[in-house]
């Protein structure tokens, strides 16, 4: 009987090792060796090869740059090697450790902490490989481009969205997890524009609170109190990601609140974008990603031939107090307005998928 | 009461001064919180939406209970609450499977993970920490790659129903009839069984004045309810899945032989109880529980995420311990745990509405958990 057991999870291991060997042999353990036996210069081809390392692909949005960055290194015939984090900051230290093993030409990193990342940093520069900071921005000043979507500007975009749109009233901030820079950064700029309102009295903020990790039902138990505590009297609810806008929604849906209360965003995710077709959710901020990868690549592939990146302009870090050359591209605000010219356009979305729960005769003529 | 007290030289079974300790406790947390939000916090509508945001961790809460109660604890249940919901919202969206199936399967769905894992517990002899702590894991990798790390929406109006949606007021007091009425029927029966066992004559009195207070409880309940939109259906489920557990826990063979298990697993088997066909049906068990809670947590958010329910077990680990379960084992009530269960959501939502940061939400929290289980540590000591 005992035995028997045995040999049923035996095989069980082997039927689950079977598994997870094959679909990696393309990209990691394979790699690792060749690395491994011949050194830095294992390099069939002569091909640039770059790493990317990925904090996360929980999040939609980094699914698409996945793909995005991969088709783009097809496309310009590099080899690239991408490793995922899942939200852990040591584990991106290994998986750096592991890319410079494998011997890359240049490491593209979208880091989970800004902070620790800086000594990732440091490892690769340790080893010549020039590094590039994707999407977030790493604390150091030794990294070779900064590139991302103006940051500062969508936290500026969408509080002044909403203050077009609702110039007096209660608002509720709802802004990302404290431990993210960029929800920090978007936080300062959104109380920025918001101040002069907040001043004179014509907008009031009854609820502002950083939620953790994000997470969108934190946000809707978040929301769902603020309106308790205020009786329904609230006309914005300024929130930093799509995600937790869903959470947002859920709450003001319960006390049929939704469409008449200002509801932002932050993704252009697909169920953001059916939301803002339906009328549910007011804006959002779409931050091509198409365009981010592609640069990343073709300035990945400069560094790697040790080209001058010209196109890169000084950005003023002020963690650090200092200037980095950064790549910074256009961010584009969308609503029920132009949902058409933009992300269905772009091929960014489906127009059945955006328009999935909108009944025929309301959609717009499809193009 | 005051009589038992005397009859026993001021001396309550412990079990009872926890819960009443725990009552108290509460008790302080809400008029602590009704005075500092400005006469907020004991509205009716905050109270349903309280119960509204007590009831997901509850539910896992009352599968946890009886987990650990056998000495056992399920590490998994956040990745399985995900990996469910992504099941039925995917189910219904992409698969079209219709609306009932797609319910069904999260459910399936959980029983089989829990079967999966209470095998490998039981049978294998791997420690449940081992193998839920994989299954955290190995769940969450599932949840990511069926999701393709997509956020699915959900727009069935049903489904959304059950995370949001209200029992009429007139149907809420016929189930509170209904409960009132099983009340006395069960202290008329334990009246009963006294002149049954020959312990002296059947107290009916006596029986019926315990009664009150549930009875009480059940019609404050109802009205508090009822006066704002009626009983949530999400609550709903709770309160059946938390009486479900009482009655499971307290009177089949089942549950005696959890505590049996849990407290003595040697002694347990040679007094020939079968304890790893036990322990396989408490992991089977919670894991259709977890596969209920995940149904109101996705309806409730309205789309099934991919990172849905990270964190969920120690939640509901917390809730239990709060409510005074022991991890060795052997010891632990379901009252206990939704007792926990709403203390630890009482904590979230008066910090929410008093719009405490982050930081001293998760401080404050993290001190309580800690003090909790001292005080009781205290009470078992002395």
């Amino acid at each position: 009987m005992k035995i028997k057991m045995l040999f049923l999870l035996l095989f069980c291991v082997s039927f689950i090792a079977a598994c997870v060997q094959g679909p990696q042999q393309q990209n990691g353990n394979a790699s690792v060796g060749n690395a491994a036996q011949n050194g830095k210069a294992a390099n069939p081809g002569g091909k640039t090869r770059i790493g990317f390392s990925m904090a996360t692909l929980k999040e939609e949005r980094w699914q698409r740059d996945k793909e995005a960055f991969e088709a783009h290194c097809k496309k310009m015939d590099v080899e690239c090697v991408v490793t995922v984090a899942d939200n852990k900051a040591d584990k991106q230290a290994n998986d750096v450790d592991n890319l410079l093993t494998q011997g890359i030409d240049v490491l593209v990193i979208a880091p989970q902490d800004a902070t620790q990342a800086a000594s990732m940093v440091e490892k690769a520069k340790a080893q010549n490989v020039p590094v590039i900071s994707y999407d977030r921005l790493i604390n150091s000043d030794k990294i070779d481009l900064y590139i991302s979507h103006q940051v500062p500007v969508i936290g500026r975009k969408i509080a002044e969205y909403a203050l077009q749109r609702v110039p007096k009233g209660n608002y509720i901030m709802v802004y990302g997890s404290s431990t993210d820079n960029n929800a920090v950064i978007m936080r300062k700029e959104q109380e920025a524009v918001l101040k002069n309102a907040v001043d004179s009295q014509a907008i009031k903020i009854v609820a502002n609170q950083h939620i953790t990790d994000w997470k969108p039902e934190e946000a809707l138990k978040m929301v769902e109190n603020a309106l308790t505590q205020n009786g329904d009297n609230v006309q914005a609810v300024v929130v930093s990601n799509d995600g937790m806008a869903g959470g947002a929604i859920s709450a003001l849906e319960k006390r049929g609140l939704t469409g008449k209360v200002l509801v932002t965003g932050q993704d252009a995710q697909k169920d953001a974008l059916q939301s803002i077709a339906e009328g549910k959710q007011t804006m959002t901020v779409y931050k091509p990603i198409i365009p981010l990868a592609s640069a990343a690549v073709e300035a990945a592939i400069k560094l790697a031939k040790k080209e001058a990146l010209t196109d890169a302009k000084p950005f003023r870090n002020d963690a650090l107090g200092k200037d980095i050359p950064a790549i910074l591209l256009e961010i584009v605000v969308v609503d029920k307005d132009n949902l058409m010219t933009t992300v269905i356009k772009d091929g960014f979305a489906k127009y059945e998928d955006v328009y999935a729960n909108v009944p025929a005769d309301k959609r717009p003529a499809k193009q | 009461m005051t009589e038992q007290i005397k009859d026993s030289k001021f001396k309550l079974p412990t079990s009872a001064l926890r819960a009443y300790t725990m009552i108290a406790a509460l008790a302080l947390i809400w008029l602590y919180f009704h005075w500092a939000t400005g006469s907020i916090f004991l509205t009716s509508r905050n109270l349903s939406n309280l119960m509204l945001q007590t009831s997901v961790t509850g539910i896992i809460a009352v599968g946890m209970l009886m987990v650990i109660v056998a000495g056992q604890i399920d590490l998994s249940v956040g990745s399985v609450l995900g990996f469910a919901g992504a099941v039925a919202a995917i189910a219904l969206t992409r698969w079209e499977f219709g609306l009932p199936a797609a319910l069904l399967s999260a459910v399936i769905i959980g029983s089989l993970i829990g079967l999966a894992q209470g095998a490998f517990t039981a049978y294998l002899n791997i420690p449940a920490f081992i193998v839920t702590l994989g299954g955290l894991l190995a769940w969450r990798g599932a949840v990511k790659a069926i999701t393709k790390s997509e956020t699915i929406p959900i727009a069935d109006p049903v489904f959304k129903s059950i995370g949001g949606s209200y029992v009429a007021p007139n149907i809420g007091w016929i189930l509170a009839g209904m409960a009132i009425l099983a009340v006395l029927a069960i202290a008329f029966r334990r009246a009963q069984t006294q002149k049954t066992y020959e312990l002296g004559d059947a107290n009916y009195a006596g029986q019926m004045l315990k009664a009150i207070p549930a009875i009480a409880g059940i019609i404050i309940f109802i009205y508090v309810m009822n006066s704002y939109a009626g009983i949530p259906i999400p609550v709903l489920i709770f309160l059946a899945v938390a009486l479900l557990g009482v009655f499971i826990t307290n009177f089949t063979t089942f549950g005696r032989y959890l505590y049996a298990i849990g407290g003595n697993p040697d002694a347990a088997r040679l007094s020939g109880i079968n304890n790893k066909l036990n322990i396989l049906k408490v992991f089977a068990l919670l894991g259709a529980l977890t596969g209920v809670a995940s149904l109101i947590f996705t309806a409730r958010v309205g789309s099934a995420s991919p990172d849905a329910g990270t964190l969920k077990e120690l939640d509901a680990i917390a809730a239990c311990v709060i409510g005074g379960a022991s991890l060795m084992g052997g010891r632990g009530t379901i009252f206990g745990a939704c007792l926990g269960a709403l203390i630890m959501a009482s904590l979230d939502n008066g910090m929410s509405l008093l719009n405490v940061k982050d930081f001293m939400q998760d401080i404050i929290k993290g001190s309580i958990l800690v003090a909790a289980v001292g005080l009781d540590m205290l009470g078992k000591k002395s």
